[in-house]
């Protein structure tokens, strides 16, 4: 997995691992998050990190609906510096959506994943991820998921 | 408010994806809907989708361990190879004529009494149509050999007798 560098469109190295509640605690004493991420505990909450550094740039927590085989992305987050035209890095959202693909294919799930968009960047998440229309939510089956494991893992 | 202002849609949703803002009761319409389109869904799983969710599934336990600081004796190239071959639902017979392999050879692969060369990848990565890559498999076999080399006690021995002298270093408190 790598994100781009926007300066100087180099490819760096980044990984996605699960988070325990007390390294959240820390990460969002940082102040490069803004989301409600202390409500997120009960679920599984990832971060994505870059290798070499091991700056944290972006927070995904996942809701299990195993007897659905689905996974629901609840939220993702950029870190702050990380959002809009001035970002350093990109493929941060991408990159984790194509994780939540992976760990559904891990779970047995075929790569089905949803999400519940605000109506405003519903068009958003169609257009860049290929995501399907699902009544209020949005998902991804199994060669979406595909796709998207290969374009961003 | 002040993000709306700030950040166009297009930028937000390159970067998050935000709480839903639903209350409890349009969420479980949400959670409803949902459900609704799953099922169809797995009713129309046929046999394609389902090898293809194998391999997605098998590249996705390769990456995690290739990409992870742990090292583990279990994870060795015979042992995904044992994943792949159980993945397409085939025998070793059938498996090792469409790859060319001696039946034999492929017993050795399978049972680590023998180190794939760079053509068998190569075979692995055809045979997946590219959904595994060889570079993959490579990863795999490096990590392998890590794990060998840390845990190879004997051989350290054995070696002790060619090294004359050892680099004195200042002992370590």
């Amino acid at each position: 997995m790598h994100l781009i560098q926007v300066k100087s469109q180099e490819k760096l190295g980044a990984l996605v691992e699960k988070i325990a509640p007390m390294e959240l605690k820390q990460i969002l004493k940082s102040k490069q998050f803004k989301f409600k991420w202390n409500t997120e505990s009960k679920y599984e909450v990832y971060k994505l990190y870059i290798t070499e550094s091991e700056e944290i740039v972006g927070l995904m927590s996942l809701q299990d609906w195993p007897k659905e085989l689905r996974l629901e992305i609840r939220l993702i987050e950029s870190s702050k510096d990380n959002v809009g035209s001035h970002k350093k890095y990109d493929r941060i959202a991408g990159s984790l959506i194509a994780f939540a693909c992976g760990t559904s294919f891990e779970r047995g799930y075929n790569g089905f994943i949803s999400l519940v968009p605000k109506t405003a960047l519903r068009s958003y998440y169609i257009n860049e991820y290929g995501m399907e229309e699902g009544g209020k939510s949005v998902y991804s089956d199994t060669l979406n998921s595909a796709e998207l494991m290969d374009k961003y893992l | 408010m002040k993000k709306q202002n700030k950040y166009t849609n297009k930028e937000l949703a390159q970067a998050h994806v935000p709480p839903h803002g639903l209350t409890e009761k349009q969420k479980e319409e949400a959670d409803k809907q949902i459900w609704e389109i799953r099922k169809k869904s797995l009713e129309e799983l046929d046999s394609d989708k389902i090898l293809l969710s194998q391999m997605m599934r098998l590249k996705f336990k390769m990456s995690l361990y290739i990409a992870s600081n742990n090292y583990d004796e279990i994870y060795t190239f015979s042992y995904f190879l044992k994943e792949y071959v159980s993945s397409l639902n085939m025998t070793k017979h059938a498996f090792s004529k469409e790859i060319s392999l001696h039946n034999s050879q492929l017993s050795r692969l399978l049972h680590n009494k023998e180190e794939p060369n760079k053509n068998i990848l190569i075979r692995l990565e055809i045979h997946s149509n590219k959904s595994i890559p060889a570079i993959t498999w490579f990863k795999i076999l490096e990590k392998q050999r890590e794990v060998e080399l840390i845990n190879d006690t004997k051989l350290r021995e054995s070696e002790k007798a060619f090294v004359k002298r050892t680099v004195q270093l200042v002992p370590k408190r």
